[in-house]
């Protein structure tokens, strides 16, 4: 996903990122999973026809770790849209990057809901990008229910193309300004309906001040009962994590916040303090062997042959995800990720 | 094929410049003739040091020359999983072999499970020849001895040393020995196994996660060693954070010599010495600093979820 890449407050002196740390880590991921939709590991046919199918060559532990984070994200999506009483539903993707998780849902009925609206969020290099791809491929403009280019683009107050048809709103914001995202949300985005928030390698390459502002702008943006899910970096401290944290400093996209968050208890304590009331946590080793459908995990273990086991347990202990809810509905608690007893507050 | 081209193409590997297509294939076939006399269970005199996995991080490979001592002056034995995941595969395996060939009784080779057409292709030694080369070819020679290479080796009858561990189908080091191991490593049996199972803290046998090979427990160990009047198994196969593993009240040690595996790991190497008397000394080195390995391309940078 996409990569913000300032070091130091105040926003203004660097509204924009640099632009090659941007795509550096939104095409790496777009590619990494199209590279799994080919294999088999998941279904997706729609990343590869946004980024022009490049050729990549990654190892099966990238392609396994790709998967895990693709379905735990899919199936914590799946159950809020599931248990979320009918009458209004949002899904909003901050810093979606190349994402399809929208066309996922919208493809089979079984995942679709009518009264869903879908709002993904990144800067301006990234959205112009993937609205440029959609544009030339046709054959995905049905799924955004528009039958021609004047029908899928709207120009925003700032010259921009953007999205917003009747259940899909891609937006241009600088979300580390809370008043901007705000702004960019004014295209439908309703406070009275359950929402699920979704910000996948996102926050942590922000300064923390600026994650904070997003978790706490989050939690105060609507008044029904909501969800926030994260996927990203921890755990900086040992001695995977340093080699980690220099590597990714190295490649351009540093882990701003990872040493203000350093595990996945202060990630939990992040959110409590701001607004959400409940907050599950765990780690993609844990993830990986109990709570994705094992049957699942059976099947993709058996696409390539993987001899990374050691590094394997060490990156996925290094990555977690992390639900936080809030509302006293027992419908989006239950939307927790760790239902098979993980503690929880 | 002369001592003084192989000297010179030792210097050239040395300084991690690969030598040329045609010196590869007389290399090759130089190395075949070797490897071809000696045994599944190759013998090794102490005084030896053993090193573990290498997978191509050739400038590591320097470091551990400059900590263990060069070859011919100490006696070298490495357990496989010379290529594949480093960036520079064919430069570590052809300055070992080129050494192989040089000092045949200074250094063995004993087979990894990276050492096999199959494994080459996903992780990385086949994409270098070609990018290296600009053909096949050279993967293609160096496959061929892969097939001629040791499975194990005996250190004065008293150490087994092999790749990965043991094999339900193997009791006795004849069994080892009566292996027919000219061939691609196969999916499963003794040969396989030998190459992909793994020690853990269980009773007898168990399912490997890797899909090939077993894991095996203490109890097995002690039986083996038993059996076969050894006093200690050595291995590799597996990242240990500290360089080397020590298990079952030490009958088994498993030793890593790849710092920072993968430039990512974060892990120390270690080498392990025996002397004349088989009192031995670990080691420890960490990866060769950033300005001896020259700056690789940005596309080489190691890979994480992003």
């Amino acid at each position: 996903m996409a990569g913000y890449g300032s070091s130091v407050p105040p926003v203004e002196a660097f509204r924009r990122p640099p632009e090659e740390t941007v795509q550096c880590t939104h095409l790496d991921a777009a590619m990494a999973k199209a590279s799994c939709a080919k294999l088999g590991y998941f279904h997706d046919p729609y990343t590869d026809q946004l980024i022009r199918s490049r050729s990549t060559h990654s190892s099966p532990l990238i392609h396994r770790g790709y998967w895990s984070r693709v379905e735990a994200i899919r199936s914590t999506v799946l159950r809020f849209l599931q248990r979320a009483p009918a009458g209004g539903v949002q899904v909003v993707n901050l810093g979606a990057g190349f994402d399809t998780l929208y066309f996922w849902l919208r493809e089979d009925p079984q995942r679709w809901r009518e009264d869903l609206v879908y709002f993904e969020v990144d800067f301006p290099e990234v959205l112009s990008k993937k609205i440029s791809a959609i544009s030339r491929r046709q054959n995905l403009w049905p799924m955004l229910d528009v039958t021609s280019m004047e029908e899928l683009t709207t120009r925003s107050s700032t010259g921009l193309r953007e999205i917003r048809t009747k259940h899909c709103r891609m937006v241009q914001a600088d979300m580390r300004i809370t008043s901007e995202l705000q702004q960019a949300m004014d295209v439908g985005f309703r406070p009275d309906v359950p929402t699920l928030f979704i910000a996948e390698c996102v926050l942590v390459y922000m300064q923390s001040m600026h994650g904070d502002g997003i978790i706490d702008w989050a939690a105060k943006a609507t008044t029904a009962p909501s969800a926030m899910v994260i996927y990203e970096q921890t755990n900086p401290h040992d001695r995977f994590g340093k080699v980690m944290v220099k590597n990714l400093a190295e490649r351009g996209c540093p882990l701003l916040s990872v040493f203000d968050y350093p595990s996945m208890e202060a990630q939990k304590t992040r959110f409590l303090e701001r607004g959400w009331s409940k907050c599950s946590v765990a780690d993609m080793n844990e993830i990986y062997s109990r709570h994705l459908d094992q049957s699942e995990v059976e099947r993709i273990q058996k696409l390539e042959l993987m001899d990374e086991f050691e590094e394997w347990h060490l990156i996925q202990g290094h990555y977690f995800v992390l639900v936080a809810s809030k509302g006293e509905d027992g419908w989006v608690q239950s939307v927790s990720l760790l239902e098979k007893g993980v503690e929880e507050n | 094929m002369g001592v003084s081209d192989l000297d010179r193409q030792i210097e050239q590997l040395r300084r991690c410049e690969y030598i040329k297509e045609a010196e590869v294939k007389a290399l090759c076939s130089k190395a075949r003739e070797i490897l071809v006399e000696e045994c599944n269970v190759q013998r090794v005199d102490a005084p030896v040091t053993i090193c573990g996995d290498i997978h191509g991080q050739f400038y590591d490979l320097v470091e551990l020359f400059k900590v263990g001592g060069d070859c011919p002056d100490t006696n070298y034995l490495f357990m496989g999983d010379f290529v594949d995941r480093g960036f520079y595969s064919v430069e570590t395996f052809l300055l070992l072999l080129a050494l192989k060939v040089r000092y045949p009784d200074r250094i063995t080779l004993i087979r990894g499970n990276h050492e096999s057409r199959q494994i080459t292709q996903v992780y990385g030694f086949y994409d270098e020849c070609l990018r290296k080369y600009g053909s096949v070819n050279v993967w293609r020679y160096c496959t061929e001895v892969f097939d001629y290479l040791a499975l194990a080796a005996l250190i004065e009858d008293r150490i087994f040393c092999v790749h990965g561990g043991l094999s339900p189908a193997i009791n006795t080091l004849d069994d080892v020995r009566s292996i027919d191991r000219k061939q691609e490593v196969p999916h499963e049996g003794a040969m396989c196994d030998l190459m992909w199972s793994d020690p853990e803290d269980l009773e007898g046998w168990g399912l490997s996660p890797r899909g090939a090979g077993y894991l095996f427990g203490g109890d097995v160990v002690k039986g083996f060693n038993h059996t076969n009047g050894i006093d200690l198994i050595g291995r590799a196969h597996q990242l240990v954070m500290d360089g080397y593993k020590w298990m079952f009240n030490e009958a088994l040690v498993t030793v890593w010599s790849a710092p920072n595996y993968c430039y990512r790991c974060g892990n120390v190497a270690a080498i392990l010495e025996f002397d004349e008397n088989l009192k031995h000394s670990f080691r420890i080195f960490e990866a060769a600093p950033a300005d001896a390995r020259g700056v690789p391309s940005r596309k080489l940078v190691p890979d994480y979820f992003l």
